[in-house]
């Protein structure tokens, strides 16, 4: 081992030594985003991909530039150097994201769910000897018990009039029906492999799983939450009286708020007019355009749509005197008298804040609208969840999306992945217009993003 | 010493935002009821009550060792939570989470921030899950012969939760009606996390599917996961005793069916039922050798072992896993009297569960009848029909308590070896 390597002997890494030596800012901040990058990309894999396999390819390009790790194989090739630089970014920057990202539960548990599925990902790619080295340093205390030994206890406990030789045959036999590889085991508490339990993959005794040599990685990652849960509350608990400092505050708190503010702000530049509202119609999501060709048909939407599609319009900058003028127009079929009697004048101003709580509402986000289920004669809520395929199908048609796409998107609509089915629809319309958005780095997580996403496109192929 | 007992009122009349679904220890008014009855059965209940209820043993097992605080119900002993009950005479009472903040003020936070911390395992069984397979009665009725369903449910699941997941205090509880509850108190279960107990659920059912899925189990292979197969014994003699011999479920075409249903190989299928047809005569245990050995002959995979499958769907444990997986759900207390029936829900034994006969079950009016006024002079210890199973209760939580008591020793113990 090149003794500059001592520090970090592997790729991989619990983390339980904090970084000691000095950094300046500049590195605190870019290595910070560098590693937060990463951790956007696990989190949307994950959302994308089933298999593990797949999820470490989507993320292998950002990994490979913002947190390269190479094996020691290849010290000779690239020297000790490089490799203690990479191990010491990857390490420094998960502590200081550690800062950022233990403020609260949410924040919490996002981090986790990622680090863990980073040190998850590297640990299945990493090489045999890498993996034995990490565990003997990381005095993770993992002896397995032997097939006989665990025979023996169960002899003890059940073993009723016997031999023990017919007791041995019987349970070498239920090893084999319970376990793939029965041949070492680890001893852990019930609740620690609640999936093994669940699917009765363990032998249970005493309240104690014993799990099989194969699965020790699932003991691993429990260590590594364990661990990482615990010192996110030491430093959370250590944050306040860590001394005042007024450079990496404001730091830490924007690094916070990247992963998960989903919240839409509305734009306040340039005004739509009611007129705008037909022609930007061709970036809407689906579930606006149906919206929007429902009240085109109908001139008419009921009280659930008119909420969702007039909340998505303030977002995309329709003022209050050009939402009312809009929605005017369109119930075109109803006189001024009507219009003002059923209250939908009032329906519009309290949906900017002028009526009512005077809450100045914001638009439904995908989550919203994939969770509000229409009844049978109702338009809201979101197609790719609530439209029959056949209805999907016809849509998209209509759209001229080609026919492998179509499947595509009913197939992922149908496993339940409707915001994935949509950003592939995005992906599918836009993406030929331009080509910065073939791939979205995330999955579209609100109309209104779906929205500017393709109008922005438009914009910059203009500009071109 | 506050006292602030909930009690539920008529929902209707009352503010609904009153109602609190969510609370600990539930004691339901009377005045829910609207039966003509109903002024007998609240003087009996009181009566009850006033004589019967083991308010002691209650209390000592309810507060686990923390006196003077029973659950959010604050009372200084089982005196002062007696007379709070005689004063109320709740008609029901529920037993649920602990939570962080009284029930009583959960308006006052945010919903998040109401947080059940606490509660015991608990599992629920109810004969109306068995409606498709039992032939005796249906809906709220049961008679002895499906009464043998909860009796192996009973030796089935206190089984797996002593010697797989290693509790010690468990405690069956007869439902006052058509079912069985279970309390798993030991402290390790009171804190299980919903993942756990979803673990637990799933490791514990065997059936799956719902109603338009004929067959619900699917072991593989010879040998069993060894739940299933110490489940085996249990679930195949009360197939033959009571499924084939007391129920007949292969003694008439219409039964059968059902069951045949279950083959998905329609050849065996009509074969089995033209000849059963044919000699409808025939024993059920015939019957089933026939259904056996044709399955086995069939040499393929997914029959090969559907025999041993129909029998455990026809007679291994039916949970209901909402209420053993949620934290909030409440559960009717041991030793309350169940409003329709009007039976005092009593512990169980589980070890002599076989002999346990729900139609027996000490009731509110038979306690107070005419021809027990002899009995009215004793205490309920002294009752023949309460005797054993207060006996039992009186058992469990001692148990309870000398493991707290061993708790501390040993924790003093550390503490002092520092």
């Amino acid at each position: 081992m090149d003794s500059r390597l001592r520090e970090y002997p592997t790729t991989l890494n619990f983390y339980s030594i904090p970084p000691t030596s000095q950094i300046n800012l500049e590195e605190f901040e870019t290595w910070s985003l560098d590693r937060l990058q990463v951790l956007i990309a696990v989190d949307s894999a994950r959302l994308r991909c089933k298999q593990e396999a797949d999820i470490y390819k989507m993320i292998e390009p950002v990994l490979t530039q913002k947190m390269e790790l190479k094996a020691n194989t290849v010290i000779n090739a690239l020297g000790a150097s490089l490799l203690y630089q990479q191990r010491k970014k990857d390490a420094y920057s998960h502590f200081f994201l550690r800062l950022a990202y233990c403020k609260t539960p949410d924040l919490q548990s996002w981090f986790i769910r990622q680090e863990l599925m980073l040190f998850k990902l590297r640990f299945t790619n990493s090489s045999v000897e890498e993996r034995e080295w990490f565990v003997k340093e990381a005095k993770l205390d993992l002896s397995p018990i032997s097939t006989d030994s665990l025979m023996e206890m169960k002899y003890k406990k059940e073993g009723r009039g016997e031999s023990k030789d017919e007791f041995a045959k019987k349970f070498q036999a239920t090893l084999k029906a319970v376990y793939v590889e029965p041949i070492n085991f680890y001893k852990v508490p019930f609740e620690k492999v609640p999936e093994l339990v669940g699917k009765r993959q363990v032998i249970l005794m005493d309240g104690f799983a014993y799990i099989p040599e194969s699965e020790r990685v699932l003991l691993i990652l429990n260590a590594f939450k364990d661990h990482l849960k615990q010192e996110l509350e030491n430093t959370a608990k250590a944050l306040p009286r860590m001394d005042e400092d007024d450079r990496l505050t404001p730091i830490l708190n924007s690094l916070a708020k990247q992963s998960i503010s989903k919240e839409y702000r509305i734009s306040d530049g340039d005004g739509v007019t009611a007129d705008d509202v037909d022609k930007l119609s061709i970036h809407f999501p689906l579930c606006m355009k149906s919206l929007h060709s429902a009240l085109k048909r109908d001139s008419h939407l009921k009280h659930m749509a008119r909420i969702q599609f007039g909340l998505f319009l303030k977002g995309i900058g329709l003022s209050l005197d050009e939402a009312l003028i809009y929605w005017r127009k369109s119930f075109n079929r109803m006189t001024d008298e009507e219009f003002q009697k059923k209250g939908y004048a009032y329906n519009i101003r309290y949906n900017y804040g002028m009526e009512g709580k005077r809450t100045n509402y914001t638009p439904y986000s995908c989550v919203k609208i994939i969770q509000s289920m229409p009844s049978s004669n109702e338009s809201h809520g979101c197609p790719f969840r609530y439209f029959s395929p056949d209805a999907l199908g016809e849509m998209m048609q209509n759209m001229n999306v080609d026919q492998v796409s179509i499947n595509d998107i009913q197939l992922k609509a149908r496993e339940g992945h409707y915001q994935i089915a949509c950003t592939a629809l995005f992906e599918a319309t836009r993406g030929k217009a331009h080509e910065q958005a073939q791939q979205l780095a995330e999955p579209i997580g609100h109309p209104n993003q779906y929205f500017d996403y393709s109008l922005n496109g438009i914009k910059k192929v203009k500009e071109e | 010493m506050t006292v602030d007992l909930e009690s539920r009122k008529k929902q209707k009349i009352e503010d609904q935002d009153e109602y609190m679904d969510n609370m600990d220890v539930d004691l339901v008014k009377l005045e829910e009821i609207e039966s003509s009855e109903s002024h007998d059965f609240q003087t009996l209940l009181k009566l009850y009550y006033q004589k019967y209820f083991p308010f002691k043993d209650f209390y000592n097992w309810l507060s686990y060792g923390n006196n003077s605080y029973l659950r959010f119900l604050s009372f200084k002993d089982s005196e002062e939570l007696k007379a709070e009950i005689l004063r109320l005479c709740p008609i029901k009472i529920d037993i649920g989470a602990i939570y962080n903040i009284k029930p009583k003020d959960k308006k006052t936070v945010q919903a998040s921030a109401f947080v059940p911390l606490e509660r015991e395992l608990v599992f629920d069984i109810d004969m109306t899950d068995y409606d498709d397979i039992r032939t005796c009665c249906e809906g709220a009725n049961i008679c002895l012969k499906c009464w043998n369903f909860m009796t192996v449910s009973i030796q089935i699941i206190h089984r797996a939760l002593e010697d797989d997941f290693g509790f010690k205090h468990i405690l069956w509880v007869f439902s006052g009606r058509r079912g069985i509850h279970c309390w798993v108190c030991d402290d390790k279960a009171r804190l299980l996390t919903v993942e756990s107990r979803k673990a637990i659920v799933n490791y514990l059912e065997l059936l799956k599917g719902g109603e338009s899925q004929a067959r619900k189990v699917n072991t593989r292979g010879s040998v069993l996961h060894p739940l299933l197969e110490k489940s085996l014994g249990p679930c195949a003699t009360h197939f033959d005793r009571i499924m084939l011999d007391k129920m007949g479920i292969l003694n008439s075409k219409e039964h059968w069916s059902k069951l045949l249903a279950i083959i998905p190989d329609e050849s065996i299928r009509n074969e089995l039922d033209n000849e059963w047809s044919k000699s409808p005569d025939t024993p059920a245990s015939t019957k089933w050798d026939m259904l056996q050995s044709r399955l086995k002959g069939s040499k393929k995979s997914n029959l090969e072992y559907l025999a041993r499958d129909i029998l455990f769907q026809y007679s291994y444990p039916r949970l209901d896993s909402n209420v053993s997986i949620g934290l909030n759900h409440l559960l009717k207390s041991p030793f309350c009297v169940h409003p329709k029936t009007g039976k005092v829900c009593i512990p169980i034994n589980p070890k002599l569960c076989h002999e346990f006969n729900p139609t027996t079950v000490p009731t509110l009016n038979g306690l107070f009848s005419d021809d027990n006024t002899s009995d009215f002079l004793l205490t309920i210890e002294e009752l023949e029909e309460f005797k054993a199973h207060v006996e039992y209760f009186k058992n469990f939580t001692l148990r309870l308590q000398e493991a707290r008591v061993a708790k501390l020793r040993e924790q003093q113990k550390n503490s002092l070896d520092f």
